[in-house]
């Protein structure tokens, strides 16, 4: 893997471990397709489900230790979002995790994984992924913001994790509603009972970090599309309290937002700068588009 | 004290001082092998046997045993080779001649509990159920699935001093006795018995084979059983066994037994044997069928194909058992991969296809802690060998007393 000149792309990760954190907060069916699209500013993989879910995972080429891009264009393609993980798995086996070589095209096009060694190493691990060609073009969501004054709050990751794995209880859909006065957000279900999770801003300002609602909204969303949004959200979130951002556009489409850090490994401390934040180079970021239930009251958006 | 000796033949019966040189023979004799079976007549007063030799002869602490000599002269060292110890034997046990002059029983040292417990039956219980239970005059054998190689086989040998301090074994079978059990509860008596013997309660465990009636008019069924001997109690386990297997299926079993111990022409080490085991399980997602590759060179790939989707491993400079070559000169820039398609070439190599769960299962016994492994691939057997090394403690030579491996079907390609 000396010679780059065939390849569009390729890049380098110290540890492949914070991306399998970021792939499986994307991930949430076994059987999944991602598509792919590389550009000179870094990889963007975007899944959906049936049209009402989308999830985008951006990889900014800082988030690499090298990337040399030289296609022309954009290149695109599809690979299991499933296998993708599993392959890279490989490199992070304890006492053996080590850099990680991701090239694209191999030579029947495959996405190429392999361990970055030293001259005096006797092993290297390998993968080669099949990839597709997209057989769909994805879902432009087009997200814009409902009002004049985007309509978003943003919660610690885990709470929102929590209420929404509390939230199967009673199932069907779940309904949120954000008031300006007071200040709440609520997440009602309905369904073998009735649960009711409320965030106040005032009393909960360690919960719900930020507020932004000039009029009360509340639009209704399959529970199992909400609960893909925060399934697998990598446990470095929750331990690092990062915060995720919700936002609602026009018709209620709802935008939820994570960071994830793709520096976790044991060999490499994350890139910190002095005042002890994370620098965000290292950061992978994700957007779940989730559109409501069809029946929504027309009265939101007026 | 009163002795009577009984005689098939019409010798005379040999005198009282005869018995010294009899009993010395039992205790000194190289176990089983010289002395088969000795008949003591039932009730009488062993110590007193022992004290009339000034000895203690552990065999003879037994309540029921016969003495009968069936041979000629007492003072010819030959004619002891047929006399015969055992138990007296039961009205049950006349129903087959085998098993009536079938007897085992073992002490185990605290370092045989330790080697079972804490190492190989934890492996061992990873690669199957159902185990053969192989108990030669030198050898305590664990044998899995040998006599029908549809799965992974094994074999666990261990010296009769790797784990006992008496050990003793007749059988008509060339003192060989073979049975199979449900490993989990050879496990589970196993770890009762050592935890009576860690808590400092116990003299040993009594190994024996013996049959009991599990009710009051049902059968007598045969056991391996356990007995820790305490202060003042003695916890027994009884593990239910099957019957003995016949003289014909020991042959067989012998004879399996015998080819599993080939060894490929060329093994190479298996780098990090834990490291491995975990990188073997990560690839069950990708696929189950693995290939192996091997060359004379030592180098070794494991790889996973679908048609999704390559991923393996590739290493080099490993060590190398039975035929080595140097790699060619051309070939010693290339990477591990290319010089594997020429080593194949060039028939320096071999390779195999197997099912991944095959290979998982055998690298499960890195629970037995072995000091390393090596792997081999015999195209004839149509097998992948993996074979575990076991060194003296504190050194680096081979514990010839422990020995274990593992063959895996190869799949036709």
């Amino acid at each position: 893997m000396s010679s780059t000149s065939s390849s569009d792309l390729v890049c380098r990760l110290d540890s492949a471990s914070g991306l399998i954190d970021a792939l499986s907060s994307v991930r949430w069916k076994r059987n999944q397709d991602a598509l792919v699209e590389l550009s000179e500013h870094g990889i963007v993989l975007i899944v959906e489900e049936s049209g009402c879910l989308q999830a985008k995972l951006y990889l900014k080429r800082e988030v690499f230790a090298s990337y040399e891009y030289q296609a022309e264009g954009r290149p695109r393609f599809a690979v299991s979002l499933g296998l993708l993980i599993d392959c890279l798995n490989l490199f992070t086996v304890p006492g053996l995790s080590r850099a990680v070589e991701i090239r694209y095209p191999g030579p029947d096009m495959q996405l190429l994984l392999e361990s970055v060694e030293s001259s005096s190493s006797d092993s290297c691990i390998f993968a080669e992924i099949r990839t597709k060609i997209p057989d769909t073009i994805s879902w432009d969501y087009n997200f814009q913001p409902a009002g004049s004054t985007p309509i978003s709050f943003t919660v610690k990751s885990a709470a929102l994790k929590e209420a929404v794995d509390d939230l199967e209880w009673p199932g069907s859909s779940v309904q949120i509603t954000l008031q300006p006065n007071p200040p709440c957000v609520s997440f009602r279900a309905e369904g073998h009972g009735d649960l009711q999770i409320d965030f106040m801003y005032y009393a909960n300002t360690d919960l719900l970090m930020a507020f932004h609602c000039d009029q009360q909204i509340f639009y209704r969303y399959k529970y199992k599309f909400l609960r893909a949004t925060t399934s697998n959200i990598p446990s470095s979130v929750t331990k690092d309290k990062r915060g995720s951002k919700l936002t609602f556009g026009m018709g209620g489409l709802l935008k939820v937002q994570h960071l994830v850090s793709v520096t976790r490994s044991s060999t490499q401390p994350p890139h910190v700068d002095a005042s002890g934040y994370q620098l965000p180079s290292r950061i992978a970021y994700i957007e779940f588009f989730v559109k409501p239930e069809a029946d929504e009251d027309p009265m939101n958006d007026a | 004290m009163f002795f009577i000796l009984t005689s098939q033949s019409h010798s005379p019966p040999p005198q009282p001082q005869d018995l010294s040189l009899l009993l010395m023979r039992v205790h000194f004799g190289s176990g089983t092998s010289l002395i088969d079976d000795l008949f003591v007549d039932r009730g009488h007063d062993l110590k007193s046997l022992e004290y009339l030799v000034g000895m203690r002869c552990v065999l003879f602490r037994a309540p029921l045993i016969s003495l009968i000599h069936n041979d000629l002269d007492p003072q010819d060292a030959d004619t002891w080779r047929s006399m015969r110890i055992s138990k007296r034997p039961s009205s049950a046990h006349f129903c087959r001649t085998s098993e009536r002059r079938m007897k085992f029983k073992a002490s185990l040292t605290n370092h045989g509990i330790q080697i079972l417990e804490k190492r190989f039956l934890q492996a061992l219980d990873k690669i199957g159920k159902t185990w053969h239970i192989y108990l030669t005059p030198d050898h305590f054998i664990f044998l899995h699935n040998l006599l029908s190689f549809d799965g992974i086989q094994s074999v666990a040998q261990f010296a009769k001093q790797a784990l006992f301090s008496d050990y003793r074994i007749a059988s008509q079978t060339g003192n060989r006795i073979a049975f199979t059990l449900d490993l989990p509860l050879f496990y589970s008596a196993l770890r009762g018995s050592a935890s009576v013997c860690a808590a400092g309660r116990a003299n040993g465990v009594h190994v024996r084979l013996a049959k009991k009636q599990t009710n009051s008019n049902g059968p007598n069924m045969p056991f391996l059983t356990f007995e820790t001997q305490g202060g003042n109690s003695t916890v027994i386990h009884d593990v239910p066994i099957s019957s003995p297997l016949s003289p014909g299926d020991i042959m067989e079993l012998q004879s399996a037994l015998e080819n599993a111990q080939e060894i490929p022409a060329t093994l190479v080490q298996v780098p990090n044997l834990a490291k491995m085991q975990n990188f073997v399980e990560r690839h069950k997602n990708i696929g189950d069928i693995l290939k192996v590759s091997v060359t004379q060179y030592g180098d070794l790939l494991i790889e996973v194909a679908t048609t999704l989707a390559v991923a393996g491993a590739a290493y080099c400079n490993l060590g190398v058992l039975g035929v080595h070559v140097d790699a060619p000169a051309e070939s010693q820039a290339m990477k591990v991969r290319a010089r594997m398609e020429l080593a194949l070439e060039r028939g320096e190599a071999l390779s195999a296809e197997l099912k991944l769960k095959h290979f998982a299962k055998s690298l499960q016994c890195c629970l037995s802690e072995p000091d390393s492994a090596f792997l081999g691939i015999a195209p004839q057997a149509g097998c992948l060998t993996v074979i575990f090394q076991f060194f003296i403690p504190g050194t680096h030579q081979t514990d010839k007393s422990i020995s274990l491996h593992c063959r895996l079907p190869v799949l036709e390609t």
